[in-house]
């Protein structure tokens, strides 16, 4: 028997309420430190004045243009990767909270195959690290040039926009690339769950990497499981939980737990073996 | 094959600490700026580096491979992005 820790145990009971601790990371933590002008890591743009600790993929690519490895971006992805994996994407990051909501719409969506998830590590390898390190920061593909994310939250992004219309300043627009595929990206969410996560997101591209081995994890107990493949429907992003629980394109979001046999369960590696 | 995960999530976790303090306390780059005619190298930390190109303030040369501040005076604000 295996007695849960109050980590476990805590994740587990938050859930059903996945939603509202979403919107509490934006609400509480993400938009009033901006106003403070302090950033919280992992989800700010590096382009804040206070930024040293923000967006990590904006970092990678700025230091693969210098030929500089970041080590304390590099040591804050693996911590927080060997701690939660991609409990990130589904519980905290605003843009995913976004496509969450875009996919409650009432619409038709379809099913990506499960090969569009390598696009992440493409983007990662071609967008984040080879072309700056190649080409500079200048290059139209250089990631900060057609993320999404930034365009649309970064103080760079429309957020700018917004603020020179209300002084009524000219506006400086992004890029044309950064707006189209923002755009194609605004489209998608209403067609197909979590399209961004699912097939280009670099940073869950990293996190996903620290799934099998994160202390949080999940875990499919294969004598309770009864095979109904219920856990298959209630995936968003079209895993098997009861063939993988720790797959890479998971995004933690755990919904697959609520299957009725409850076969799936949320675990830590703090969670202590007990003889009964 | 947990007790094997709960080692390498632990080491992950230590090696992490260790590259951020690291990156903070003891990596430095130089860094050449271009004052009043004379060119100056100085050592700018990871902190400092981060913040300094998230605007464009600094570049690599591709002639020299010397990372060179690309302002003078006051740094940009704005990201160039």
């Amino acid at each position: 028997m295996v007695k849960a820790s109050l980590i476990s145990r805590a994740v587990h009971r938050m859930i059903p309420y996945r939603l509202w601790v979403q919107l509490t990371f934006v609400a509480i933590w993400l938009t009033p430190l901006r106003w403070f002008k302090v950033c919280s890591p992992v989800f700010h743009c590096y382009a804040c004045p206070l930024a040293t600790f923000a967006c990590p993929i904006g970092v990678l690519a700025q230091f693969s243009a210098l030929h500089v490895i970041p080590f304390v971006t590099i040591g804050i992805l693996v911590i927080v990767g060997a701690m939660m994996g991609t409990m990130v994407c589904g519980w905290m990051c605003p843009f995913g909270l976004l496509q969450d909501l875009a996919a409650r719409v009432p619409w038709p969506k379809f099913t990506l195959p499960a090969w569009t998830g390598y696009g992440r590590y493409v983007m990662l390898s071609v967008t984040v690290l080879a072309i700056p390190y190649f080409f500079g920061e200048g290059h139209a593909l250089f990631i900060c040039r057609v993320c999404p994310a930034g365009a649309l939250e970064a103080e760079s992004g429309l957020p700018q926009v917004v603020q020179q219309a209300w002084n009524h300043e000219p506006l400086v627009w992004p890029n044309a690339i950064k707006l189209t595929i923002l755009g194609v990206f605004l489209a998608a969410i209403f067609l197909t769950k979590r399209p961004w996560c699912r097939v280009l997101c670099p940073l869950g591209g990293i996190f996903s990497l620290f799934n099998r081995v994160s202390m949080v994890y999940l875990d499919c107990n294969k004598g309770t499981c009864t095979d109904c493949k219920r856990c298959h429907k209630l995936c968003d992003v079209n895993c098997q939980p009861d063939e993988n629980a720790n797959d890479t394109r998971c995004i933690r979001c755990f919904d697959c737990t609520k299957c009725g046999p409850a076969a799936l369960q949320v675990k830590s590696m703090l969670d202590k073996s007990q003889e009964v | 094959m947990r007790a094997f995960n709960k080692i390498v999530s632990v080491c992950l976790v230590c090696a992490g600490v260790a590259c951020v303090v690291f990156g903070t306390c003891f990596h430095s780059v130089d860094v050449s700026a271009d004052e009043s005619g004379a060119s100056l190298t100085m050592a700018r930390s990871e902190l400092a580096l981060t913040q300094e190109a998230s605007v464009g303030g600094a570049k690599l040369d591709p002639n020299t491979g010397q990372i060179k501040q690309t302002y003078t005076g006051e740094s940009p604000k704005a990201c160039a992005t």
